[in-house]
């Protein structure tokens, strides 16, 4: 069902997007579809012998790509995510579940379509949040004008 | 005591290099890419849902643009590096921050401090995205832990008629 701008209001939550566990293998795939040969990934004798890390990390650009799953997932078809922004503050390893979540944060209206700010962020399964940020998407009103495509940005 | 000179400011809105992907957006390529993101909307493998969504066509998700321009074949193959520096990390930094001149700062450590992105159009299949970035931002911070300087810099992506795809702009901080 397309989402319509009347069908939200502040404090809604989105449905959750979950991946995981991630194993090294999920990794992997990740880091070389995109050629990322950044070791902390995939050779463990590096990543806790050298680098001192606890594990093998969850690679930071899956977890942008994720959240931005989440609200593509909940925008579309009819809505536009429109910005994104986040910042990693945690790391996510290798076994880890990863949960993006949402929250509607403000709706306005803007030159006839539906404007909505969420905060956003990945929570892993022992609850620690290691990557939050915000995003803004846009939505049709009911029976309104469609989201223009190629969107041409918000107005600042 | 400030690390950003005069110099160093005058980096700021001088644009680096344009990055430009080694080819058109194929199909083999992009199914790779959504398989490992596990990216389940089907209007980037599946004709008919291309053809019926708002873009007309198979599309990638927005951030692949992120990950479009590649090391040419026949090039010097940067893990060549690990027989003689074996603890590398093999965090090829390549063109480094976009092509941009480095930030000469006396600070070793260098953190992601976040992302923000805004999205225009999703490249169609046969699309030939580029890059081109420059700093929009550079300023001294006073930290918990010593002074840091924040850089952000700024990465236009368009596709080969030159409209923007994307505009994707990455705090790094030096500390």
């Amino acid at each position: 069902m397309s989402l319509a701008f009347e069908d939200i209001s502040p404090g809604d939550e989105l449905p959750e997007l979950v991946r995981g566990p991630m194993t090294t293998t999920h990794i992997m795939r990740w880091s070389a579809a995109i050629e990322n040969w950044h070791r902390i990934h995939y050779d463990q004798a590096f990543a806790t012998g050298h680098d001192g890390l606890p594990g093998l990390l969850v690679n930071g650009s899956f977890k942008q790509h994720l959240l931005v799953g989440l609200m593509r997932g909940w925008l579309e078809p009819a809505g536009w995510l429109a910005r994104i922004q986040m910042s990693f503050r945690g790391m996510d390893l290798v076994g880890d579940t990863l949960t993006a979540w949402g929250r509607v944060l403000e709706t306005s209206e803007s030159d006839g379509l539906g404007v909505v700010v969420c905060e956003i962020g990945i929570r892993n399964q022992r609850g620690e949040e290691g990557t939050s940020g915000g995003a803004t998407g846009v939505l049709p009103l009911r029976d309104g004008r469609p989201v223009p495509y190629p969107f041409p940005g918000l107005s600042r | 005591m400030p690390f950003v000179t005069e110099a160093i400011s005058a980096l700021v809105d001088v644009p680096g290099p344009r990055f430009t992907a080694l080819g058109p957006l194929g199909p083999d390529e992009l199914r790779r890419f959504v398989q490992a993101v596990m990216e389940p909307d089907p209007v980037h493998w599946d004709d008919a849902a291309g053809s019926a969504s708002r873009y007309g066509t198979i599309v990638a998700p927005p951030l692949y643009v992120l990950h479009a321009t590649r090391r040419a074949p026949g090039t010097p193959d940067p893990l060549d590096r690990l027989e003689a520096e074996p603890d590398w990390d093999a965090l090829d930094v390549g063109a480094g921050f976009g092509g941009l001149p480095p930030i000469d700062v006396p600070l070793r450590r260098v953190l992601n401090g976040g992302t923000e992105a805004e999205f225009f159009r999703l490249p169609p299949l046969g699309c030939i995205i580029s890059a081109q970035s420059s700093y929009v931002e550079i300023v001294d911070r006073e930290g918990r832990q010593g002074p840091m300087v924040f850089a952000k810099i700024e990465t236009i992506y368009t596709d080969e008629d030159g409209e923007r795809l994307a505009r994707v702009v990455n705090t790094v901080i030096m500390r």
